[in-house]
């Protein structure tokens, strides 16, 4: 469930690929200008994510607690559906 | 097809197939400025859009581009980067009972395809270990750039439909939609104007009996996942696989419990608990009250939340 792997902390943005950033099947000129795209909007984050640099760690192995997000109530009914959640 | 409602709200909905699933996207409107017509294309539109980004049955997606380069920063584009932190942030919130990582897992048992072509064999199965998970992973929001460890690749599996639907449901509202529900493999988002006052009205099937209804519910907005072990299933030369790998043995779960369906507030979310509660087993309903799940076991018996026990059928 958890690993045991060591965790690598590189101290530097980037240092890990030796200051090479590699963009996803784009050529050097065309990532720099995802680069400068990509740096305006900040990306939507889920609840708690951090917005700086950060390298994750290890999970304590025990769920967190799901109240943070309440579910929405639902109630029985016998209108006819509208969609079904079938299973993945 | 659009269907009128007293309100003068009109729902308008079409289906297909998208993200290796069944998918049905609604659509509200309360404008007689807005075409339901350009607002479903637009919501396909986006989903074709972040499965090609997606997809790690395609060599040219971020996903495989990542998987590709791990141990190397790489720059991908805003959606994937949500698509990682979520992946994180599910692993975190089921302390690691959903985990990206066991895509290695799931390849050596075979699925390194997708479903229909897998089931024409009898797959070989490979060297299983424990799933690494994501620890050590690098990431940087300001720049977008994600650095999986080396070795390790990123399966988004069904938080992958999950964000997709939260996402898509978003778009929808943002173009104009009075009310949207996103669909993606039973994974799906209701967000904004439901198209009556009672919300919007989902039948959940019974897994033992496909014919038969387990639950049927009115949701005014949020999220359901379902996630069962008796859909994508297939043979191997060890025996019969499913997909829901344990991410402590990297090995099919093997457990009593046939399926879970999740309620929560984001898509996202349900499915990382659908997952976890899967592989953890019906007890642990007991232990997370905090969770609305109905969990149906191979004896036909279904444990449900308070809150959901009035929903059975």
């Amino acid at each position: 469930m958890t690993t045991e792997r060591p965790l690598r902390r590189p101290k530097r943005a980037h240092a890990a690929a030796g200051g090479r950033i590699l963009a996803a099947g784009l050529s050097a000129s065309a990532a720099l200008a995802l680069v400068g795209a990509m740096a305006g909007p900040t990306p939507a984050t889920p609840t708690g994510a951090p917005a700086a640099p950060t390298v994750v760690r290890r999970t304590s192995g025990s769920p967190a607690s799901a109240t943070a997000e309440p579910a929405p109530a639902v109630t029985p009914t016998a209108a006819p559906p509208v969609t079904t959640s079938q299973a993945s | 097809m659009t269907v009128t409602h007293p309100a003068a709200r009109s729902l308008s909905q079409a289906r297909r197939r998208a993200m290796g699933s069944d998918a049905h996207v609604l659509v509200v409107t309360d404008d007689d400025h807005i075409d339901p017509d350009g607002l479903l294309a637009a919501g396909w539109a986006r989903i074709g859009d972040l499965e090609s980004r997606w997809s790690r049955f395609r060599p040219d997606s971020e996903v495989s581009a990542l998987n590709r380069h791990g141990g190397a920063p790489l720059i991908v584009s805003v959606d994937t980067f949500r698509l990682v932190q979520h992946g994180i942030a599910a692993w975190e919130l089921t302390g690691g009972r959903f985990d990206p990582t066991v895509g290695a897992a799931v390849v050596a048992h075979g699925y390194d395809r997708d479903l229909p072509e897998l089931l024409r064999r009898t797959a070989p199965v490979g060297d299983v270990e424990p799933a690494p998970g994501l620890a050590g992973t690098w990431l940087d929001p300001g720049l977008n750039v994600v650095t999986l460890p080396s070795g390790v690749s990123f399966d988004p599996g069904g938080i992958g439909k999950g964000l997709a639907a939260d996402l898509v449901a978003a778009a929808l509202l943002d173009a104009g939609a009075a009310g949207a529900l996103v669909n993606l493999g039973g994974d799906l988002r209701a967000a904004g104007q439901p198209p009556d006052a009672c919300g919007w009205t989902i039948s959940l099937p019974d897994p033992l009996h496909p014919e038969g209804e387990l639950a049927r519910f009115a949701l005014p907005g949020g999220a359901v996942a379902t996630t069962s072990r008796l859909r994508r299933r297939w043979r191997t030369t060890v025996g019969e696989a499913h997909h829901l790998i344990d991410p402590a043995t990297g090995r099919p779960a093997d457990t009593d419990t046939v399926a879970v369906t999740v309620i929560a507030a984001h898509a996202w979310r349900a499915e990382a608990l659908t997952k976890a509660l899967f592989i953890a087993g019906p007890d642990e309903l007991a232990r997370r009250p905090d969770i609305h799940a109905i969990v149906v076991t191979a004896d036909g018996r279904r444990h449900t939340t308070p809150a959901l026990q009035a929903t059975l059928r």
